[in-house]
């Protein structure tokens, strides 16, 4: 998976939060919220990173731009280390890696017309002139879908969609090689969420921009995805191809993952279930973090931590058992992958676009 | 998405400070504000310019009249008119409420941004030094520091400025805690901005709304903790009229001409009205979302 030319490399990252201390300051109590994460990312590819709640997957989005900084590793971005960067080589090096956040409601400024908000990130990678400003804003807004009436309003006058899109346009305004998009699409509606999906793909073809995407919705990652990281309480358990991952799951928390996205054809098939909630990040168990819930667990995973190890020439995997877990079979697994909500509106959509592109040629 | 918003296109903005008043125009309660506020500056101007009477000069022919068609608000007991002196006394209300919460808005505002944003030991120092201020009872802080200085209308104004930073100072922290969490705060950051220009680029404007109307309401109590320090003897000194004095002169008359206390009372009443009804229009008024 670790193309030579890659944009993004990241090795060991890891966030400890303290949480407590003792009289002293001294932390005496840790959240590993990203525990000695490393992946690669190549230009124009997309990588997701999938896991529940908690797992640490937006810390390590954050911490990749440093507006978290690491407790350690390190981050090489084109060749780089950005976790050493300081004062103006940083700001420097954060335009060329754009964030998309999950909220559209808290990502601009209620207080900045459309105008402002795309001027700002664009007189920071130097276009001054106010001809050269407009015609730019333009062309970002049209890029996403909005128009060059939309220049002058507030935020607030927009839908959650629309925000989105401004988000996207802002971002995409420095122009950028890397764009890290946390759970873009979770706060909107299933249907705009294929919209805005849609975008970001069509996006990724126009300008060859790299895709970091942090969600935890399976749909999503099928449909984006060139490979895919899992976490599960700050460690990667699994990291594939997104192809392999969604055939051949090696471990049993992507199992339990892939089995828990609701499908009509699931229903005569046995599914791995991963029972009880995520245990306390505080105290997580010893061993793999996953032991209590893992239907497979044995001795070993309840004292030693497996590492990743490969399970082929694009799958790792960090579970002591992979060889002994029987494959999910094929066909239910397609079946799985195709049959959310979402995907049927993905589809949906893509046809229309087909169509539209069709009449327009003809 | 091409149908998105053609629907309002050409429309045109008004610009946001015809926005503003219009706005006022419409909402009844900060035109009444409005409306005594300006009646006031009215008063300290023109009024005392044309109102034939000398604030300062004793007339033992007249001394406590009650209101006539001479002296339309009575005499004090120096035979000095009263509607002279209290017209003459707006302007030193005025100039208090105004420099003081001035200099108080500005100055606590850059201490509540600078602590709540950078956060640290430097939030915690000034965080600390806001507090002792804080610890005293405000009448008694300004009077301690003007017994200091001296009492002269300048040290009263700086005393009541210096009661108020801390005010400010914790509203402007408070304001900036919750701000600076938002994601746009995040993604200017992102976009590789200098920390100072989004201090006081995004920051700043999204504090400053409740800002602005707690200084509306503060200005209305500056002019009260005047007229307390000139009625301790502290504030603007005799013959020099002020609200405040007045009343504390009136004191001595209460049974025989209780006139000398009504109209600096009123005056004070309908000055604070005027701000506190302003104040709130004001935060309605400041919100994009209502333009």
């Amino acid at each position: 998976m670790t193309e030579p030319s890659a944009l993004l490399e990241v090795e060991g990252l890891a966030k400890h939060f303290p949480i407590a201390r003792d009289v002293l300051g001294r932390p005496t109590a840790t959240v590993r919220a990203v525990d000695g994460v490393s992946f690669s990312l190549a230009r124009g590819r997309t990588l997701a990173v999938v896991g529940e709640s908690g797992c640490g997957k937006t810390t390590l989005s954050r911490m990749i731009m440093r507006l978290i900084e690491p407790t350690a590793g390190t981050i090489r971005f084109a060749g780089e280390s950005v976790e050493t960067m300081s004062g103006a080589a940083l700001r420097a090096m954060r335009r060329r890696m754009q964030i998309v956040f999950q909220d559209p409601f808290s990502s601009l400024d209620p207080r900045q017309t459309v105008r402002r908000a795309l001027a700002q990130p664009l007189s920071l990678s130097g276009v001054s002139a106010r001809k050269e400003l407009k015609a730019r804003s333009e062309a970002l807004l049209d890029m996403v879908g909005l128009n060059a009436g939309h220049l002058d309003r507030y935020p607030h006058e927009f839908s959650g969609g629309q925000r989105q899109r401004l988000c996207i346009a802002r971002a995409l305004a420095s122009s950028p090689e890397l764009l890290v998009a946390d759970e873009p699409v979770s706060a909107l509606d299933v249907s705009v969420q294929a919209q805005i999906i849609n975008l970001i793909k069509d996006l990724q073809r126009k300008t060859g921009i790299a895709l970091l995407l942090v969600t935890h919705d399976l749909g999503v990652v099928r449909q984006m995805a060139d490979e895919v990281l899992v976490l599960y309480l700050g460690r990667v358990i699994e990291y594939a191809d997104a192809d392999s991952l969604f055939s051949t799951p090696r471990h049993p928390y992507t199992r339990a993952l892939l089995d828990a996205v609701p499908s009509a054809a699931h229903r005569a098939r046995e599914r791995v279930v991963a029972t009880g909630d995520v245990p306390s990040p505080i105290a997580p168990p010893p061993g793999c973090h996953f032991h209590p819930r893992c239907a497979f667990a044995a001795p070993l995973c309840r004292t030693t931590a497996p590492v990743l190890e490969p399970v082929s020439p694009t799958q790792t995997v960090a579970c002591h058992r992979w060889r002994e877990i029987p494959l999910r079979d094929a066909p239910q697994a397609e079946a799985a992958k195709s049959d959310t909500v979402l995907a049927r509106r993905l589809r949906a959509f893509e046809i229309a676009n087909r169509k539209k592109a069709a009449a327009a040629l003809g | 998405m091409s149908t998105l918003a053609a629907d309002n296109i050409g429309e045109t903005r008004e610009s946001r400070f015809c926005g503003l008043l219009r706005r006022t125009r419409d909402d009844r309660r900060s035109l009444i504000g409005l409306v005594i506020i300006i009646a006031i500056v009215l008063m300290a101007s023109v009024g005392a310019a044309l109102w034939p009477y000398d604030p300062t000069t004793a007339d033992f022919a007249r001394t406590l009249l009650p209101p006539n068609r001479l002296n339309w608000f009575g005499t004090d007991e120096l035979g000095r008119d009263i509607l002279a002196r209290i017209l003459v006394g707006a302007r030193v209300s005025l100039l208090v409420g105004a420099v003081s919460v001035g200099v108080a808005l500005v100055v606590g505002t850059a201490i509540g941004l600078v602590a709540g944003y950078v956060g640290g030991a430097i939030d915690g120092v000034l965080m600390r030094l806001m507090d002792v201020l804080f610890a005293f009872p405000s009448i008694l802080l300004a009077l301690a520091i003007t017994a200091v200085l001296g009492p002269s209308l300048q040290n009263a104004i700086l005393a009541i400025a210096v009661v108020y930073v801390p005010v400010f100072a914790r509203m402007a922290r408070a304001q900036t805690l919750v701000v600076r969490e938002m994601n746009y705060v995040e993604a200017m950051r992102a976009m590789g901005m200098h920390e100072g220009r989004i201090m006081v680029g995004t920051v700043l404007p999204n504090i400053l709304p409740p800002l602005l109307v707690l200084g509306s309401l503060l200005f209305a109590s500056a002019i009260i903790t005047e007229s307390y320090l000139s009625f301790l003897g502290l504030g603007i000194q005799p013959p020099d009229p002020s609200w405040g004095n007045m009343l504390k002169n009136a004191i001595g008359f209460l049974g025989e001409a209780p006139w000398m206390a009504w109209f600096p009372g009123v005056a004070i009443f309908l000055a604070v009205l005027g701000f506190n009804l302003c104040g709130d229009g004001l935060r309605d008024r400041l919100d994009p979302r209502d333009q």
